[in-house]
């Protein structure tokens, strides 16, 4: 695959609770207990050829007392309920990914770092190797802007793993499009490239910087439209101004 | 009969995963309480009883320090996780009522919201009175005949080298048999405690597994009795 969306974050104040509304609201089905730190999600896999949403939140509040920028901003993004804070792209090699890291004058954060503690864990202790690009004390989420991905070994990968059954569940078909705000230009700039945007099935609404929806396809159904305001609707991205690696 | 144990923390993520890797005891997501922000993992410990594992997961519902459960104060003075109480089954709800009454109080029923479908429901008691865990006392709960669904029988996650619970053989309490019996109405010998005279709560427990016995031994979340 060329350039692709890997997946998307939603941000909330209680991931166990906007994961069971969620699967009401859609009959998505989603799996338990990753987590990093003070944070933990919960995977939504959004069917092939490997999407997922990922509902991410605090999920220590002792951490709380030792604030730092992202975590105040996760707190102000989600005070309001759950909003989009992610759009995760992926790439196919380490070289691609380092294309971007260059792009981007930044570096990547690479998927054999042995601290356990820089990666995502599962509750069984598997660890998906995964790295990214940019770095730096500010994600570009913050500003309404994709991240990039690269998994040496997709085995686990997180759309892949079975979900906790849900009653009346749907089997998902695949991501069908994603909103986001600002425009293609925009987003070009970023990424280096108008060619870049075409490769990814995105609508552009014009509004402010980051996701808005996501549309997935669905087996004896209706595609199901995941609407919730992106970050940058509760803190505007002006706030963290240009972006710096 | 012993029906779970709590064991209150800062990361329930954390705690359980290390908990896991130290005894071999495998857990799983127990989901969420409703009246009070806080997810859950559990231990089963084989024989019908289970470790409840528990965290605050929601920073807003909980900023009113109020509403954090009251093991939590003492779970950040002591950097620990904590145990926090013992729940003893009963299998009918008159037993229940019963007990509700011999000590002043009533019957409520405890929900949870597991991942995978329907509320996880008991009742519990003695409720409308000072809550008997804050002093290191035992309550008790009744599942109806909704025993086909305890927590205790459900699948753990898949991780490698688990051990398999087959029961917990002791219980470390604080206190002495003499005040246990007399709150419980029952010989503390038929739950397998064992008192270590100092204050109220539990200590420790000892569980056996196919592959030897364990001790999880954490502080009590009952605060030390006044002199």
């Amino acid at each position: 695959m060329p350039l692709h969306i890997d997946h998307i974050s939603l941000a909330s104040p209680h991931i166990f609770r906007s994961a069971d509304t969620l699967a009401k609201e859609t009959g998505l089905g989603y799996w338990t207990g990753e987590w990093l730190r003070d944070s933990s999600v919960n995977i939504v896999p959004l069917g092939p050829p490997g999407n997922f949403i990922e509902i991410s939140g605090i999920i220590d509040i002792f951490s709380l007392r030792h604030m730092d920028e992202r975590k105040q901003w996760i707190l102000d993004i989600t005070e309001t309920g759950d909003h989009f804070n992610g759009l995760c792209l992926g790439v196919d090699s380490l070289e691609e990914l380092e294309a971007f890291a260059k792009h981007w004058k930044s570096t990547v954060n690479r998927a054999d770092n042995p601290d356990p503690a820089a990666h995502f864990q599962r509750a069984n202790g598997y660890i998906l190797p995964m790295a990214s690009t940019p770095t730096g004390k500010r994600t570009p989420w913050m500003h309404g802007l994709p991240n990039v991905y690269y998994y040496p070994d997709r085995t686990y990968h997180s759309s892949g793993q079975p979900t906790h059954p849900i009653p009346n569940q749907v089997q998902p078909t695949g991501l069908k499009w994603v909103e986001v705000g600002g425009t293609p230009e925009q987003l070009a700039e970023w990424l280096g490239g108008m060619q870049y945007v075409e490769m990814l099935p995105l609508k552009f609404n014009g509004k402010s910087l980051g996701v808005w929806a996501v549309c997935v396809g669905a087996e004896e159904r209706d595609d199901i439209v995941i609407r919730r305001p992106a970050a940058s609707d509760a803190v505007p991205v002006s706030k963290y101004g240009e972006w710096r690696s | 009969m012993l029906d779970h144990i709590h064991l209150g923390c800062a990361n329930v993520y954390a705690t359980a995963f290390d908990l896991m890797n130290a005894t071999k005891l495998g857990h799983y997501d127990g989901g969420f309480t409703r009246d009070v922000a806080v997810g859950q993992k559990t231990m089963p410990l084989g024989g019908g009883v289970y470790l409840e594992i528990e965290s605050i997961v929601d920073p807003f519902a909980t900023a009113d320090t109020a509403r954090r459960p009251w093991w939590y104060t003492r779970a950040v003075a002591l950097k620990s996780a904590v145990f926090s109480g013992v729940c003893l089954r009963v299998n009918t709800m008159d037993e229940l009522n019963d007990i509700a009454k011999r000590h002043g109080g009533t019957t409520r029923l405890n929900m949870r919201t597991p991942p995978d479908g329907p509320q996880v429901k008991f009742w519990e008691a003695p409720s409308g009175v000072a809550d008997p865990w804050r002093t290191g006392k035992p309550n008790w709960c009744c599942w109806e005949s909704r025993l086909y669904a305890h927590p205790s029988g459900q699948p753990v996650v898949n991780a490698p080298g688990l051990a398999q619970p087959a029961g917990v053989t002791w219980i470390e309490m604080g206190g002495t048999k003499a005040e246990m019996q007399a709150w419980l109405g029952q010989n503390p010998d038929d739950l397998k405690m064992t008192f270590n005279g100092k204050s109220p709560g539990v200590y420790a427990v000892g569980v056996k597994t196919d592959s030897g016995d364990v001790e999880i031994r954490r502080p009590p979340a009952a605060p030390p009795a006044r002199s």
